[in-house]
């Protein structure tokens, strides 16, 4: 991989798309845990009354609905990109 | 390009007319945009909210200071930008004095040149100098383009370094013989660009991303030395400021984000820019699945993260300039390629198979026949949605009451004298573009006479007053919120100074200070109507002391 010569491929671009995609989707509901661990520190953030006041209100917002939007596009891209094997990308 | 025998003539007069249209539709946008640039120039006080500032930063540059300073101490100024875009006006400043006309100079002479690499970088790869003049002038047809050039600001500096080294870096893996100090030029120019604002930071991500796909050896070695280099810089200027650079242009810069402005300023960028940005993403499209992704492509993708930044607090639609410059480039490759039927596909590419059966041998022929058409109404449409005019002015009077253009931009109350397709919706706010006229230049003077008549120092929220007055500039009510925002800045000495009244006048535009402050001087000011002003639509609110 760190030769001289070594290009990415279309198939390691698809493979790489998916995996940003999983990452990005991760991020967007890691968003969740860090507001609430600002609120209510580690510990809190299973006690039940965390869970019964902040698991519902919060829902998904429109900044994490466009992120997981953004990581759908770029898991179906990075799908299609799959078939195309060697070619360089 | 493919020819057609039985019409040859025809064809080609079809082909140009229409190309002649659409070149007339740019060419119109062309000339409003050097009508605003003329007219801006020669305004000598703030059009737009933190022009003075930057001229603060040149004159303190000019003295051999930072413009990164304490701010919890007299006279509460500091600076949140990079150094470069100020030290390009020092010798104007040494010669001249301290005036807004070279910076707007140099901004709108930059965005050109901008422009003309956007049509060599289109012209390079696929020659056709309609295409490539219509690249260029659609730059400079975009409304977000128009409304920042000519400013005294950043921003547009940092866009055409970006197209510079990006175009450089192109440059450099399409040569025949690769070589590192050509992709190293590029990269130089991408720091030259993060020096004069922050957000090239994605720009400079985009690059190393394309560099690491065509070889991930090369793109490391040289991500490694532009890590260097761009770290050491900020390593000295922090060490240089004892602190205060890290403080003010990065820590301070952290502010709230409003997705909805986000979402609004994306729908405005769609609907202006739809005739370009749909042949961009079918160019990218087949550079992804028939081709190699270019540093062009990437460069997009990555500037649509400036994109989504647009919903912090004080971003604006300035965050697409750089989507719209390759936007621009990728565009224009595509339509190049169209009128060429000039489509690098491998031979043994795994879909070719499949798609060959749905061909004929006549079917490039027909696709460079219908571009004949389609390119010139793409650059037509274009043109025309990004439409933007005084109408009060001769000619494009004319023009406003023929295409029954309602002015929709504000100059004075009462008093619309401009239009622009952009509008005013919710998030794209930017109330620029419009001309200013001989009243705002008299209410400018006004607030100057006002200051210089005042024994005491005077806080003025645009910078431009206090400068021409021959005073301290005092604050940055901006930098100031921001500091506030983050629990950086102590607001004691300002709210003192302030409840003892020790200025003679505060002068509002837009109340960007700090809640403190502003509760501070509210207490402490009142306004006085009879010497409040308006300039360029906006109301300047004179604040006096209050009689105790």
């Amino acid at each position: 991989m760190l030769s001289k010569n070594f290009t990415l491929t279309k198939w390691h671009l698809g493979w790489l798309l998916i995996i940003s995609a999983g990452l990005g989707c991760l991020v967007a509901f890691s968003v969740d845990f860090l507001t609430i661990y600002r609120q209510v520190g580690f510990d809190g953030i299973f006690s039940s009354y965390t869970l019964a006041h902040f698991r519902s209100p919060m829902g998904i917002g429109l900044a994490q609905r466009v992120l997981l939007q953004a990581c759908a596009g770029a898991f179906v891209l990075g799908l299609s990109l799959l078939p195309l094997g060697n070619q360089p990308a | 390009m493919t020819t057609n025998r039985l019409s040859p003539a025809l064809r080609w007069l079809l082909g140009n007319s229409l190309m002649v249209i659409a070149l007339v539709v740019l060419l119109f946008n062309f000339s409003v945009y050097i009508t605003y640039g003329i007219n801006l120039i020669q305004f000598p006080f703030d059009y737009d909210q933190g022009e003075g500032f930057e001229l603060v930063d040149v004159i303190l540059f000019s003295q051999g200071q930072f413009p990164y300073r304490d701010t919890d101490h007299y006279p509460f100024y500091s600076s949140n930008y990079p150094p470069l875009f100020h030290i390009f006006p020092l010798p104007f400043m040494w010669v001249f004095g301290a005036h807004y006309w070279y910076g707007r100079l140099l901004s709108f002479v930059a965005v050109m040149i901008g422009a003309g690499v956007i049509g060599l970088a289109v012209h390079r790869t696929i020659p056709n100098r309609w295409i490539a003049l219509c690249a260029g002038l659609a730059f400079l047809s975009s409304n977000t383009i128009y409304h920042i050039s000519p400013l005294f600001r950043q921003h547009m500096t940092m866009v055409v370094f970006e197209i510079v080294a990006i175009t450089v870096l192109a440059w450099a893996s399409e040569h025949p013989k690769p070589r590192l100090w050509r992709y190293a030029l590029g990269l130089f120019v991408l720091i030259m660009a993060g020096y004069t604002k922050q957000l090239a930071a994605f720009s400079a991500l985009g690059a190393l991303v394309f560099l690491c796909i065509r070889n991930p050896r090369r793109g490391i070695l040289l991500g490694m030395g532009f890590a260097g280099v761009g770290l050491g810089i900020f390593a000295w200027l922090n060490w240089a400021t004892a602190g205060q650079w890290f403080q003010q242009a990065i820590a301070a810069n952290v502010n709230d984000y409003y997705a909805q402005q986000t979402v609004g300023l994306f729908r405005l960028w769609f609907r202006l820019h739809q005739f370009l940005i749909i042949p961009t993403l079918l160019y990218i499209a087949y550079e992804l699945y028939f081709t190699r992704l270019s540093v062009y492509s990437i460069w997009f993708i990555f500037s649509l993260i400036n994109g989504m930044a647009s919903g912090g607090w004080g971003a604006g639609d300035s965050y697409f300039a750089t989507s719209i410059a390759a936007m621009c480039v990728l565009s224009g490759l595509f339509f190049a390629r169209l009128l060429h039927n000039q489509w690098e596909i491998a031979p043994a590419h795994r879909w070719m198979a499949r798609i060959k059966p749905l061909t004929t041998r006549a079917t490039p022929s027909l696709i460079a026949k219908v571009a004949i058409v389609v390119v010139p109404l793409c650059y037509m449409g274009y043109g025309l949605n990004t439409l933007k005019m005084p109408t009060n002015l001769p000619v494009y009077e004319t023009v406003a009451r023929w295409l029954k253009l309602t002015p929709n931009a504000p100059a004075h109350v009462g008093e619309k004298t401009f239009y622009d397709s952009a509008g005013r919706i919710a998030g794209g706010y930017a109330n620029i573009g419009h001309l200013t006229t001989p009243a705002d230049v008299e209410a400018g003077w006004q607030l100057v006479e006002l200051i210089q008549a005042s024994a005491k120092p005077v806080i003025t929220e645009d910078a431009g007053f206090n400068i021409v007055a021959g005073r301290e500039v005092i604050t940055n009510p901006t930098q100031l919120r921001n500091l506030a925002h983050n629990d950086l800045f102590d607001d004691t000495e300002l709210i003192q100074m302030i409840e003892q009244q020790e200025f003679g006048a505060i002068i509002f535009r837009a109340q960007f200070y700090p809640p403190r402050v502003l509760q501070a001087i509210h207490e402490a000011y009142e306004p006085n109507e009879s010497e409040s002003v308006m300039m360029n639509g906006f109301k300047y609110i004179v604040m006096r002391p209050r009689t105790k």
